[in-house]
C-alpha cells in the first residue's frame, strides 16, 4: 500500500466543541460502511429490488438515429400481442407534454433529436410481451442532417438549424444560453503580458456508466394518489417535483421513495425520468408498473456533454498571472442542465487563481448528440482541465517550477476573486504541496527499456458547492431504548453518506454509531434536508445533523438539571446517559429527561428533535449577481457555498511504437476535515484516479452520424482492475482546512469542519494525467481521450 | 443485469456427433450450435442476427473436451474450455504460447465458459455488425459501413467488401502452428488446414458441420503470441500477432487486421503490412501491428 496521508485534527478540536464535537470517538475516524453486509448479500433496498404483485412491465421504444422526422409511427400490432396491457405515443395526452426545461417530448412524435430519444411506451404482463411489442412497433423515419459540434452548432449561420422557432441568443440560432464574465481590462492586461500560451482543450461526451441501471416502479393507490420508488440521487430537488408534475397531481399525491443505497449516480439520476414513465403507466393501467432500463438504455439516457475550449492565459516574467480569456462551446439535443455548466465553469476559472482579468463566454447550442445531464463536477473537471492544462505550458514557457508557479498565484483564504466573492476554504496550497511531496519522494523517474518513454505530471483543481435549493432540515426521533433514527433526505450514492451522516450524530450525542438508525427516504416524513449533488451533502445535512444533536442537548439538559440538581451548562452525555461534568456515577438515561406528558406518571416514550439552517441561501446575500458580468455585488454575496481543492500527481509510461500509456504511480488529496479518512480515500481512488483515468485515456463516446457505436461495456472502455496503478503505487493525502469562515461573513460554517469531496477528486485527474504524457512525449494532446491513435498520431506514426 | 428478451426456440441436447449434425442440417440456416455459449447469447440478446429456430448444445457431446499428444502432435478437442486448454499439462509443457493467448482472451468468467470451436467461430465485433441498428453488407445488406463511418477498429488488410476483423485469438495462434480442424458433417468428416479455414465473410463449414478436433502437428520449438488491446483485460485485439517455428520453418500471423488470419512468413507478414490498406482513422494500427509483430519474431 501507498502512503496514506490524514492531517491531525487536534488542532481543531477546540473549534469543534463549539459545534458539540464529543472528542472525535466517531467523526473522523475509520468507520466501516454501514451498507457493506447489505450490499455484498444483495439485501440492501435497491430500487430494482421493488417488486409489487401484479406488476407491469414498462418499456420505451427509442430511435436508432441522430435526427429523423417521425412520419408515421403504428402500434397496431403491438397492441393486439398477448400480454401487452397498453401501447402509448405522443398522441395519448398523458405523454404529450414536455420534461425537464420544456424542450424535451416525453415521447417524440414529430422528429427525434439525439439517438435513443423515446418514441413509444409499452406495459406488458412480462418483459418477453413487452419486447415484442417494441418490435412490433413500426415507425417509420426519415434522416436528417446531425450536428454533433457544439462549436459549429453555436455558429451564426449553422449548417443546421435544430429547432423551431430557433432560441437564437448572441445572433446564434442554436444557442439557447450564453454566460459571459468580465473581470477587469483583458487587453491591457494581456498586452501587459510577457508570456501567453493559446490552446483548445476538448472533452468528448463520456456517459456516466452507473453501476445499477435507471429503473422505477410506481403504484396507483385507491385514494388517486401514487406512490413511486425511483432510483434517485435526490428526491425534493428534481424526481419528486417533475413526477408530480408531469402526472399532473399534486405533490402530496406523490409518495416518492429513494433507495436505500443509490447504485452509483455521478450526476446521470438526479432527474429520475424513468420514474414519470412509470407513474404516467401506473395511472393509465392502475396497475403497479417498472421502468428499468436495460445496460444499452443505461448508458445511452445521459452523458456529459461534448466541451470544447479556446483559452488564452498570460503572465509577467515573474510568474504572476494576468489575464484569462477562454470561450466555452457545449451542446445537446435538449436543454437540460447545460445552462447551468455554464454558470458553474465561472466557478473553476476564479475558483483557484488570483487573475487581474477574465473574460468567459459559454454558449450552449441544440446538437444531435447524447442528451446530457450532471456529470461528477458539473463542469469543474472540464473547466480545470482547460485552465491546468494552461498552466502547465505557461510554466514551461516562462521556465518556472509548475508547483511555484501556482502557488504564487493561488488565492487566499477571504480575498476576493474575479467574480467579487469572498473565498472561503481555501486549502489548495497545502493540498498541492502534500501532493507534491508525495511525487519527489519517488525519486528520479525510473529508466524504462525503449520505446518506453516515461512522464510525470501535477495538476490542482478546484470544485464548488453549490447551496441553493435547499431548505436544511433533518430529524431526530430519541427512542426511550436508547437509540437514535435519522430521518432526512438525501441518497447514500455508494459514497458512505449514509455512514458519515451516523457518525455526526454518534459524535454529536457521544453515543455508539451501532445506535443511530437511517430510516428511509422518503416525501412522507423526510424533511428537504440536502440533495446528493454538487458534494453538498456532507456539508449541509451534516450540519443539520449536528445542529439537532445540539438542540437536542440543549433540551435534554433542560429536562435532566432539576433531577441532577445541576445547572444545563454543567452538564454532559455518554452513551445515552446524563450527568454532571466527570460525574458518571450520578448518571441519568436519556429517557428520564424526556418531557413529560401532562397528567401521565412518566416522561414521553419518544422524543423527537429538528435541526437545520433554515435560511441556507444567506450566504448568498445581501447582494445579487450582475448577469451581464456575472460580479457578485453587496459585501457578501456569493454565488457557492465554497471551493474544495485538490491535487494530483502522476508518473505515466508511453510506448513510442503502439502508443499505449500506462499509469505507474498516482498520488491524489484533496483539502477536507474528514468525516471518515477511508471513505475520502475510497472517493479518490475510485472517483479521481479509476474514473479519472477513464476518462482520460480510453472512454469515449464514438458515433456516426449521431448513431452511437459504444452501446456496451465492451465498446464503452471503463478501466478494469488490471488497467490501473498496483496499489503500493498509489498515495492519498487528506489535507484539513478549517471550512468556517472569518472575517466580515460570521454565518459559513462546517459540521466539525467537513465538507464534501465527491465530485471534486475528478477535477486534476485528466490534467494532471494529460500534463505526465505532454512531458513523456514531449507533445502536448489538448483532447483526451488519450487512445493509441492519437498518441502514435501526435509522434508521427499514424 | 441486462434482462433483455431472448425469442423462443427450439432446444436439442445432442448425445453425438452424428446427431448433432443431423439435427443442423435438418434445420439449416435457421439452426445454430452452442457450447459455451458466451458469443452465442449475444446474438440472442441483442438481436442483430435473426433469432434461430433451435439450438442445438453441443455440451453433452462426450469425448470432445480432451488435450493430447499423438506423436508429436497435439490434439484437442473442440469442446475444451478455454481455462482447461490453459491449464492443460500438455500445453504448458508442449506450446505455452496457447496459453498465453488463451489467458489473454476475454474474462475469466468467459474463459471458465467459452471453448475452443466457439472462440475459432465466433462472429466478428464490427461495431456496425453487432447492432441490429445496421443492416450491412456482412448480414446481407448493400454496404460496409466502416469506409464511410468510424473505422478505428477496422481492417487495415485484405479488406475487399467488409472491413470487420477476425476476432479469435486462437485462429491467430492456430494458424502459426499451421493447425488443421477436423470437420464433420452430414456428409461425413474431412480436415481443413486452418489458413484455408476463414474466408472474408465468415468461415467454410457447410450446411450442418461442427469442428471437432484441432490438431498441431508438431509443438514448436519456439512460439509467441503477442495481442494489443486498448485495455488490458476484457478486450479484443486491435492486433494480435502469433510466431511459431517448427522443423518445417516459421509461421507468423495476424489477427484483428483482417476479415481473416494474415498468414505466411515473417517476411512475407511483414510485407504485407508493409502495403497495408488502412482506412481513413486506423493507420495506427499497421504500426500497432507492426510493433507486436516484431516483439512475437524476438
Amino acid at each position: 500500500m501507498g502512503k496514506r496521508f490524514v492531517g491531525d485534527l487536534t488542532q481543531f478540536k477546540d473549534k469543534m466543541a463549539q459545534y458539540g464535537y464529543s472528542g472525535l470517538r466517531y467523526f473522523g475516524q475509520r468507520v466501516d460502511d454501514v451498507n457493506g453486509p447489505g450490499i455484498v448479500t444483495g439485501t440492501i433496498g435497491w430500487t430494482f429490488n421493488v417488486s409489487l404483485p401484479g406488476m407491469l412491465v414498462g418499456k420505451l421504444k427509442r430511435n436508432p438515429y441522430g435526427h429523423a422526422k417521425i412520419t408515421s409511427i403504428d402500434t397496431s400490432k403491438a397492441e393486439r400481442i398477448s400480454g401487452v396491457v397498453f401501447v402509448g405515443t405522443a398522441k395519448h395526452p398523458m405523454f404529450a407534454g414536455k420534461l425537464m426545461f420544456g424542450d424535451e417530448p416525453v415521447l417524440c412524435d414529430k422528429e427525434v433529436w439525439s439517438n435513443n430519444d423515446p418514441v413509444a411506451i409499452v406495459a406488458a404482463e412480462t418483459l418477453e410481451a413487452a419486447e415484442d411489442a417494441l418490435d412490433a412497433i413500426d415507425v417509420k423515419y426519415e434522416e436528417l442532417p446531425v450536428e454533433m459540434d457544439p462549436e459549429a452548432a453555436a455558429s451564426p449561420s449553422p449548417s443546421v438549424v435544430q429547432k423551431s422557432p430557433p432560441p437564437n441568443k448572441q445572433g446564434r440560432p442554436n444557442c439557447f444560453t450564453y454566460v459571459p464574465l468580465i473581470y477587469g481590462d483583458l487587453d491591457k492586461e494581456m498586452a501587459a503580458s510577457d508570456v501567453t500560451v493559446e490552446m483548445n482543450p476538448e472533452l468528448p461526451p463520456d456517459p456516466h456508466g452507473t453501476p445499477a441501471p435507471m429503473s422505477a416502479v410506481a403504484v396507483w393507490n385507491g385514494d388517486g394518489s401514487i406512490s413511486v420508488w425511483d432510483d434517485v440521487q435526490n428526491i425534493h430537488a428534481v424526481p419528486w417535483p417533475t413526477v408530480a408534475g408531469m402526472v399532473g397531481l399534486a405533490q402530496e399525491m406523490v409518495h416518492f421513495h429513494g433507495p436505500e443505497v443509490c447504485a452509483g449516480g455521478f450526476g446521470g439520476k438526479n432527474a429520475g425520468i424513468a420514474g414519470v414513465y412509470a407513474a404516467m403507466l401506473t395511472i393509465i393501467t392502475h396497475r403497479p408498473a417498472r421502468v428499468l432500463y436495460d445496460r444499452t438504455e443505461g448508458l445511452l439516457h445521459v452523458s456529459r456533454p461534448n466541451w470544447k475550449w479556446k483559452i488564452k492565459i498570460g503572465a509577467k516574467k515573474d510568474g504572476t498571472l494576468t489575464a484569462i480569456q477562454a470561450t466555452a462551446y457545449i451542446g445537446g439535443p435538449y436543454g437540460r442542465f447545460l445552462g447551468g455548466l455554464l454558470e458553474r465553469a465561472r466557478n473553476g476559472i476564479t475558483g483557484s487563481y488570483r487573475w487581474k482579468a477574465v473574460k468567459y463566454d459559454g454558449y450552449a447550442s441544440y446538437t444531435n448528440a447524447q442528451n446530457t445531464l450532471s456529470y461528477r463536477g458539473y463542469s469543474s473537471p472540464e473547466t480545470c482541465y482547460a485552465v491546468e492544462l494552461a498552466i502547465d505550458e505557461l510554466a514551461k514557457k516562462l521556465g518556472m517550477d509548475n508547483l511555484d508557479l501556482r502557488l504564487k498565484n493561488y488565492l487566499n483564504e477571504g480575498e476576493r476573486n474575479a467574480m467579487n466573492e469572498i473565498f472561503r476554504s481555501m486549502g489548495e496550497p497545502g493540498v498541492a504541496k502534500k501532493i507534491r511531496e508525495f511525487m519527489d519522494a519517488w525519486g528520479p523517474k525510473p529508466s524504462v527499456p525503449d520505446p518506453w518513454v516515461v512522464g510525470r505530471g501535477f495538476s490542482g483543481g478546484n470544485k464548488y458547492t453549490q447551496g441553493t435549493m435547499i431548505t436544511n432540515t433533518a430529524h431526530l426521533k430519541f427512542k426511550g431504548n436508547g437509540t437514535v433514527e435519522i430521518i432526512t433526505d438525501s441518497m447514500d450514492l455508494g459514497t458512505g453518506l449514509n455512514t458519515v451522516w451516523r457518525q455526526f450524530v454518534a459524535e454529536g450525542l457521544n453515543i455508539p454509531i451501532e445506535k443511530t438508525v437511517k430510516l428511509e427516504v422518503n416525501t412522507d416524513y423526510a424533511p428537504f434536508t440536502t440533495c446528493s449533488y454538487s458534494s453538498m451533502a456532507t456539508f449541509h445535512g451534516g450540519y443539520a445533523l449536528v445542529n439537532a444533536t445540539m438542540n437536542a442537548k440543549k433540551l435534554l439538559f433542560a429536562n435532566a438539571a432539576p433531577i441532577l440538581k445541576a445547572k444545563p451548562e454543567d452538564l454532559e452525555t455518554k452513551d445515552g446517559k446524563i450527568m454532571v461534568k466527570g460525574k458518571p456515577e450520578g448518571a441519568i438515561p436519556w429517557s428520564q429527561a424526556f418531557p413529560a406528558i401532562p397528567g401521565q406518571p412518566g416522561p414521553a416514550e419518544e422524543l423527537m428533535v429538528s435541526g437545520g439552517i433554515y435560511a441556507p441561501d444567506d450566504y448568498q446575500g445581501p447582494g445579487k449577481m450582475d448577469p451581464a458580468t456575472s460580479q457578485c455585488l453587496g459585501p457578501y454575496f456569493r454565488s457557492v457555498l465554497f471551493h474544495s481543492h485538490q491535487a494530483n500527481a502522476a508518473e505515466v509510461f508511453v510506448n513510442k511504437e503502439t502508443g499505449e500509456v500506462r499509469v505507474n504511480k498516482w498520488a491524489g488529496g484533496c483539502d477536507l476535515i474528514p468525516a471518515n479518512p477511508t471513505n475520502v480515500e475510497g472517493q479518490l481512488e475510485g472517483g479521481s484516479l479509476v474514473m479519472g483515468l477513464g476518462t482520460t485515456l480510453t472512454e469515449a463516446r464514438w458515433q456516426d452520424k449521431g448513431m452511437y457505436l459504444g452501446k456496451s461495456y465492451l465498446d464503452w472502455k471503463i478501466p478494469t482492475v488490471m488497467d490501473i496503478p498496483k496499489v503500493d503505487n498509489v498515495d492519498t493525502a487528506l489535507v484539513p482546512v478549517w471550512g468556517e469562515a472569518h472575517g466580515d461573513n460570521p454565518r459559513i460554517d462546517a459540521p466539525f469542519g467537513a465538507k464534501g469531496t465527491a465530485e471534486g477528486v475528478q477535477a486534476p485527474t485528466a490534467p494532471c494525467i494529460a500534463n505526465a504524457v505532454a512531458d513523456a512525449i514531449g507533445v502536448r494532446l489538448t483532447t483526451i481521450p488519450f487512445t493509441p491513435d492519437v498518441i502514435l498520431k501526435a509522434l508521427g506514426k499514424a | 443485469m441486462s434482462l433483455r428478451y431472448i425469442t423462443r426456440f427450439a432446444h436439442y441436447d445432442a448425445k453425438t456427433v452424428e446427431e448433432a449434425t443431423a439435427l443442423l442440417n435438418k434445420y439449416g440456416e435457421k439452426a445454430k450450435p452452442i457450447a459455451g455459449g458466451t458469443a452465442l447469447m449475444d446474438i440472442l440478446k441483442k438481436k442483430y442476427l435473426p433469432t434461430p429456430e433451435a439450438i442445438v448444445n453441443l455440451k453433452t457431446i462426450p469425448g470432445l473436451d480432451q488435450v493430447t499428444e499423438d506423436g508429436g502432435a497435439i490434439k484437442i478437442g473442440a469442446l475444451t474450455k478455454l481455462v482447461d486448454l490453459a491449464e492443460s499439462s500438455v500445453i504448458k509443457s508442449k506450446c505455452p504460447m496457447i496459453a498465453d493467448a488463451v489467458n489473454l482472451i476475454s474474462s475469466p468468467q468467459l474463459r471458465n465458459m467459452g471453448t475452443v470451436g466457439g472462440n475459432l467461430c465466433q462472429q466478428v465485433r464490427c461495431w456496425y455488425y453487432v447492432k441490429a441498428d445496421f443492416f450491412c453488407y456482412r448480414k446481407g445488406g448493400p454496404v460496409c459501413y466502416q469506409p464511410g463511418g468510424d473505422n478505428r477498429y477496422g481492417a487495415i488488410l485484405q479488406q475487399k467488401v467488409c472491413n470487420a476483423v477476425i476476432a479469435s485469438d486462437l485462429a491467430t495462434t492456430f494458424t502459426a502452428l499451421n493447425a488443421s480442424l477436423k470437420v464433420e458433417g452430414p456428409g461425413g468428416s474431412r480436415d481443413v488446414p486452418i489458413k484455408d479455414f476463414y474466408v472474408t465473410l465468415g468461415n467454410t463449414l457447410k450446411q450442418g458441420e461442427i469442428i471437432t478436433w484441432i490438431t498441431i502437428p508438431e509443438a514448436p520449438s519456439k512460439g509467441s503470441f503477442k495481442k494489443f488491446k486498448i485495455r488490458k483485460t476484457w478486450d479484443f485485439a486491435v492486433a494480435s500477432a502469433a510466431v511459431a517455428t517448427t522443423s518445417k520453418g516459421t509461421i507468423a500471423a495476424l489477427g484483428g487486421v483482417a476479415p481473416v488470419v494474415v498468414s505466411g512468413t515473417p517476411d512475407e507478414v511483414t510485407s504485407a503490412l508493409g502495403s497495408a490498406t488502412p482506412l481513413s482513422m486506423n493507420k495506427y494500427k499497421v504500426q500497432i501491428a507492426k510493433t507486436i509483430l516484431k516483439e512475437a519474431m524476438a
